[in-house]
């Protein structure tokens, strides 16, 4: 079995996170590896949450804004 | 629909007919008459045992009549309101007097079969007229053997087969032989730009409902064949193009530009014969026909008409002006597609356009009687207790639980720890499963709800609304999102996709665990406006929000107002734009309550809705205004393309420099014998990607007007597609009746214009021909289109999104076409895109009834997802104050020592100051740390289980 | 913060490809779509977290707690927040110089605080060679000793 990757993202509420609904609503697709945690902006993004995430065992972290 | 149906100050009335209509614009009596339901709606909690036990079979006219219902029923299950009904036609009890099933099954007890006619005499202020379309007559269909070959189908029942709902649910048979087919046609104009059933109009939304369609089937059925036969490819709206050109590579759709006269059967299979525009004949068999049916008036419009003592047009629909595309009459309104065909954003435009028109019209009565939304206490204790979690895992019809195993995903967040409840629901936003969820919470005492369902975006403010009238706070709610950004993205892998679903709910419940109580917050709002562009958008826009009582800030940057409009010589409607303009100006000028700044400009804006303050430059310096909400209507200018000679000759004009001309008369045209228009010049691939979907008609009315003055000028058009949408249609058939010659060419070969000596002739490829020909021309008239404004600082102040294009995005596209992404803030004109002057009409009247809400209500709720600072813990370094984008933090003194302290209704809830404070004292609503964290965690504890099944494993 | 994300990385042992930061309007859907794609696919060449780092996950879980706590700080998160206004007061936005800032401010604490905590672990497990610590770690010698001061300073008290 081919590795796949846990991914978690952080999308910020205005941006990525219409971005990615707005690809659903035109039905495009693309690989299923990643986990969305929803923020209001990337402004509130704290390094923390990143080593967190891997130390919750992502294999990468994105960021979207 | 859900969100009318729980309004307050809305009542609604089906089964009901205005009868008549009497009294004065302004105190009218309504004359309606309510046929009985034989359900009492209080009573009735829809639980469809009375259709499910009704021995009457019927019609189901809401599937088209591809199936069949019961006389007892609903039509489909979001109804509003969503209570059954008993068919009089077809129900036993009522015509024959036996059976009375429905009344012994129905628990509640509401079958009521003494309900009479009733009578209601309503009074009114003003009535909007929106019975919106009917549909287009028989002979149109039967022509392609409609009801004759029993797999040519319209367009609206395919749609009806592709609903899960429907009567395959959601499976493409075709009639013959429920067979799936394999090879697909869309039969264009069924019904429309066709003289010979009497539909001498273009439908407009045909194009671009039949690509949907098609991409739909092949969603379903990505082996099918599908082609699609098109006299023009008529997608001239807001992104439209780009969409079309999209599927039609994604799918591999055959584009073919033929009307098909007729259809025949051979041997189970449909035979359509069609020439090509290279002259070529061709026959070929398709599984399936589907006919692209227009829109025609509503049934009974004529009565309507006659009742409400409005007029309408040639064509059955009502008749509007081109300079107030909303009012039939004083006090009389109408919206939507009764007006003219139309696609829904325009239709949503014009509703709120009208409610505008109303607004202005019925401002001194206004608030008289309103109903405040109240909603129950909240239950402190239910909230105070032990986190109590219940998931709720939507099916959506189809479009989750098609690719998500919603069952599996349920049953997984059913052991979750924190959840005490977990259902599946087929639509959680649909009136009824609200109703259900309020029950649940309740019966379970939910205190934390997670719905995993379609995107926060989208339905969060109705579950929050929800919430509050179970008594819980609005915050208390988590979505899941496994529509938009799972199930629609991986339908090609339902296991993954179920495998990130449960992800998701897990990863939400864990948020909710953490979610606390928000207070919601109120802010007073100043009752005024400021409108930036003093362009026929702006105008109108302006003039309303005045009439609707609320004074208005209009900044004009040139020096005169009227904008684009000043240039424009004559309408497709035949109307004098320059005299409408002047009328306009006049208004707004003298209106006591439009303070208009002539070569202004807008310098700095802040604040939020409600509380805007804004400095506006004037040429003898600066001035400060406070308004509650603000309309940008900025406009955009006519392209200049650096293509056709433009500018180089002076023989090539564009159409309004032509329109100059045209104002003199027939001494513009001395001379001119020869005049050829060249349509997308410059755009729909060249320098602009989209089409400006007003210059067909302006080149249409340009060359009739030529033909007016001059009838011996020969004109050509060179086109892509003719869109002369709607009634435009036409101008375009005089203009072929009085010799206008048009011409299509492709983008692989445009047209070029060549200088020979002090003359230009056109150069283009006659596909008919084969060959390339020239026109000698005396005048080439390019449309240019409309190009957004380079820079929009405007734009650029209030943080309103741009499309690719560079017009300004409005928040949704369909449903809300004025309003942007920050609120208090609408959009109209030509700034939004381009249009026609009737459509920035009634989207300038729409922009200013939307504006009007918050300033009648005179507060907002300012959402929960502000920041808060815990003071004890602030330490009052002021980074938070520093790094704030919104300058929404100050530096308080409490006790003698430096304080955070946020104005929540400046907050935009981003964050910085939260992930900065170096002493986590500062939350965000909804967003705390403890919450994402956890989320972060829940994130990884998949991992963990998975590692334990794979030891476990390993160890077996 | 993306910067200060990436030096904890580097200094906990992570490949800093695996964290990736972009940006997509709300209608660049398939842009979206594009960056999803490429990062997905980014990983997976990286590998299982750790295998593209030759660390085991023991060794990184470790370090990444050590990371946690040091985003946790105070002293830390106020160096990061007063980092972030210098930054927006000077206006100045662009990568080098967030880099240099970042290096020059945050970097001496960042690798202080994970190289103490696992520098400790190790000796718990008994005494260790210098240039084995050095080797383990990626310690320089002169970090290394003012970490081993600090160490026997606490130990004391």
């Amino acid at each position: 079995m081919s590795f796949e990757p846990r991914i978690l993202s952080f999308l910020c509420n205005w941006c990525c996170y219409a971005a990615a609904d707005s690809a659903g609503v035109a039905r495009f697709s693309y690989p299923p590896n990643h986990r969305i945690i929803r923020i209001m902006c990337t402004g509130r993004m704290d390094p923390l949450f990143v080593t967190e995430a891997f130390y919750a065992r992502a294999d990468g972290v994105f960021v979207g804004g | 629909m859900v969100e009318a149906g729980r309004s307050p100050n809305i009542e609604i009335l089906t089964l009901a007919e205005v009868e008549a209509l009497s009294g004065k614009p302004g105190n009218f009596k309504a004359r309606v008459k309510v046929r009985p339901r034989y359900v009492d709606p209080d009573k009735c909690t829809a639980c469809g045992l009375c259709m499910k036990y009704c021995p009457r079979e019927a019609v189901d006219e809401y599937n088209e009549r591809l199936d069949f219902t019961r006389a007892a029923r609903i039509d489909f299950p979001q109804a509003v309101p969503t209570v059954y009904y008993i068919d009089e036609e077809r129900c036993l009890q009522l015509n024959h007097e036996t059976c009375m099933i429905c009344t012994n099954v129905c628990g509640p007890k509401a079958i009521n079969f003494d309900q009479k006619p009733e009578i209601r005499e309503l009074e009114v202020g003003a009535v909007v007229l929106c019975p919106g379309f009917g549909e287009v007559p028989e002979e149109a269909l039967e022509k392609y053997g409609y009801g004759i070959y029993p797999d040519v189908m319209t367009s609206l029942e395919v749609e009806r087969l592709m609903c899960v709902s429907g009567p395959t649910e959601g499976e493409i048979l075709r009639p013959s032989d429920f067979s799936h087919p394999r090879k697909i046609a869309f039969l264009q104009c069924v019904g429309s730009r066709d003289v010979s059933c009497n539909q001498p109009y273009c439908s407009s939304v045909c194009c671009m409902y039949a690509m949907k369609e098609a991409s739909m089937l092949k969603e379903h059925a990505p082996e099918a064949e599908i082609s699609l036969f098109f006299m023009d490819v008529r997608t001239q709206g807001k992104g439209f193009d780009a969409a079309f050109e999209r599927a039609v590579e994604k799918y591999g759709f055959n584009v073919v530009r033929a009307r098909v006269p007729k259809v025949e059967q051979v041997d189970g299979r449909l035979a359509l014969n069609y020439v090509t525009e290279d002259g070529r004949v061709h026959r070929e068999l398709f599984d399936l026909v589907v006919l692209s049916v227009g829109l025609a008036p509503p049934k009974g419009a004529e009565d309507l008409a006659q009742k409400f003592g409005v007029e309408l047009n040639p064509f059955g629909f009502a008749k509007t002006s081109g300079r107030d595309p909303l009012t039939l009459k004083p006090g009389v309104y109408v919206a939507g597609a009764f007006q003219g065909p139309k696609d829904i954003p325009e239709s949503v435009m014009q509703a709120s356009g009208a409610a505008a028109k109303v607004s202005e019209f019925l401002a001194e009565a206004r608030g008289k009687d309103m109903v405040e939304k109240a909603f129950p206490p909240e239950d402190r204790e239910l909230m105070e207790m032990p986190v109590r979690v219940g998931v709720f895992v939507c099916h959506c019809g189809v479009n989750i639980a098609g690719v998500v195993d919603v069952e599996e995903v349920k049953e997984y967040a059913r052991k979750l720890p924190g959840v005490v409840y977990a259902d599946n629901v087929l639509y959680s936003c649909a009136q009824d499963s609200l109703e259900n969820l309020k029950k649940i919470i309740r019966e379970q005492k939910l205190n934390r709800l997670v719905i995993a369902a379609c995107s926060p975006r989208t339905h969060e403010p109705l579950f929050q609304e929800t919430l509050r009238e179970a008594g819980l706070n609005l915050a208390l709610i988590e979505m899941a999102n496994i529509r938009d950004q799972c199930a629609w993205v991986h339908a090609e892998d339902p296991k993954a996709a179920t495998a990130k679903a449960k992800d998701q709910v897990r990863m939400a419940v864990a948020k909710a665990r953490r979610l606390r109580p928000l207070d919601l917050q109120k802010v007073k709002v100043t009752p005024a406006a400021l409108v930036i562009g003093g362009g026929a958008a702006g105008l109108s826009a302006a003039l309303s929000v005045a009439e609707q009582g609320f004074e208005v800030h209009l900044v004009e940057r040139e020096a005169e107002l009227g904008g684009h409009l000043r240039k424009v010589r004559f309408l497709a409607e035949g109307e004098d734009p320059q005299k409408f303009l002047k009328e306009l100006i006049r208004k707004v000028e003298k209106h006591p309550r439009i303070k208009v700044y002539k070569s202004a400009s807008v310098e700095n804006i802040s604040g939020y809705v409600g509380n805007f303050t804004s400095t506006i430059k004037v040429e003898e310096g600066s001035e400060v205004v406070n308004h509650g909400v603000v309309i940008v209507a900025t406009g955009a200018q006519e392209h200049r393309p650096a293509l056709y000679r433009y500018g180089e000759s002076p023989k090539v004009l564009t159409q309004l420099e032509l329109e100059e001309k045209l104002a003199r008369g027939k001494r513009g045209l001395s001379r001119v014998k020869k005049v050829v228009m060249i349509q997308c010049a410059g755009s729909r691939g060249e320098d602009l990607s989209h089409c400006s979907k007003l210059c067909c008609q302006q080149a249409v009315k340009n060359a009739l007007k030529i033909k007016d003055l001059s009838p011996e000028t020969e004109v050509y058009i060179l086109y892509r597609d003719m869109r002369t949408y709607g009634f435009y249609e036409e101008l375009y058939r005089e203009a072929r009746n009085r010799g206008v010659i048009f011409l299509r060419y492709t983008p692989e070969r445009r047209p070029e214009v060549i200088k020979k000596g002090r003359g230009v002739r056109v150069r283009i490829y006659d596909a008919l021909l084969k060959e390339e020909m020239e026109i000698p021309a005396d005048l080439v008239v390019l449309s240019v289109g409309i190009a957004p404004e380079k820079e929009n600082p405007v734009a650029q102040i209030l943080k309103i999104p741009m499309t690719e294009e560079g017009f300004l995005m409005e928040a949704h596209v369909k449903l809300r076409p004025v309003e942007v992404a920050v609120d208090g803030v609408y959009i109209c004109g030509l700034a939004h895109g381009p249009k026609p002057l009737e459509e920035v009409l009634a989207q300038a009247k729409a922009a200013a009834g939307k504006a009007c809400v918050p300033l009648a209500k005179g507060f907002v709720e300012v959402p929960p997802i502000v920041s808060r600072v815990d003071e004890k813990r602030c330490i009052g370094c002021g980074v938070c104050a520093a790094l704030c984008p919104y300058n929404a933090i100050e530096m308080v003194k409490v006790n003698k020592r430096r304080k955070a302290r946020v104005i929540a209704a400046a907050c935009k809830g981003c964050g910085v100051c939260g992930s900065h404070c170096p002493v986590f004292a500062i939350t965000l609503g909804g967003f705390t740390d403890e919450a994402i964290l956890e989320q972060i965690q829940a994130f990884g504890v998949a991992e963990e289980e998975e590692t334990v099944k794979e030891a476990e494993k390993e160890a077996a | 913060m993306a910067e200060t994300v990436r030096r904890i990385l580097e200094t906990v042992g992570i490949r800093t490809e695996r964290f990736y930061i972009d940006w997509a309007s709300a209608a660049e859907g398939p842009r979206f779509v594009k960056l999803v794609t490429d990062f997905t696919e980014r990983i997976k060449n990286l590998g299982p977290l750790g295998e593209a780092e030759g660390t085991s996950w023991e060794v990184l879980k470790f370090r990444l707690e050590a990371a946690r706590k040091l985003c946790k700080n105070m002293q830390f998160r106020a160096q990061y927040g007063n980092l972030a206004r210098e930054i927006k007061k000077l206006g100045d936005y662009s990568p080098e110089n967030i880099s240099q800032l970042v290096e020059k401010k945050l970097l001496p604490r960042i690798r202080k605080q994970v190289l103490e905590a696992e520098i400790k672990e190790l000796l718990s497990q008994g005494p260790q060679a210098l240039e084995a610590l050095q080797e383990q770690t990626g310690a320089t010698e002169e970090e290394l000793k003012t970490i081993l001061e600090t160490l026997k300073k606490k130990e004391s008290k």
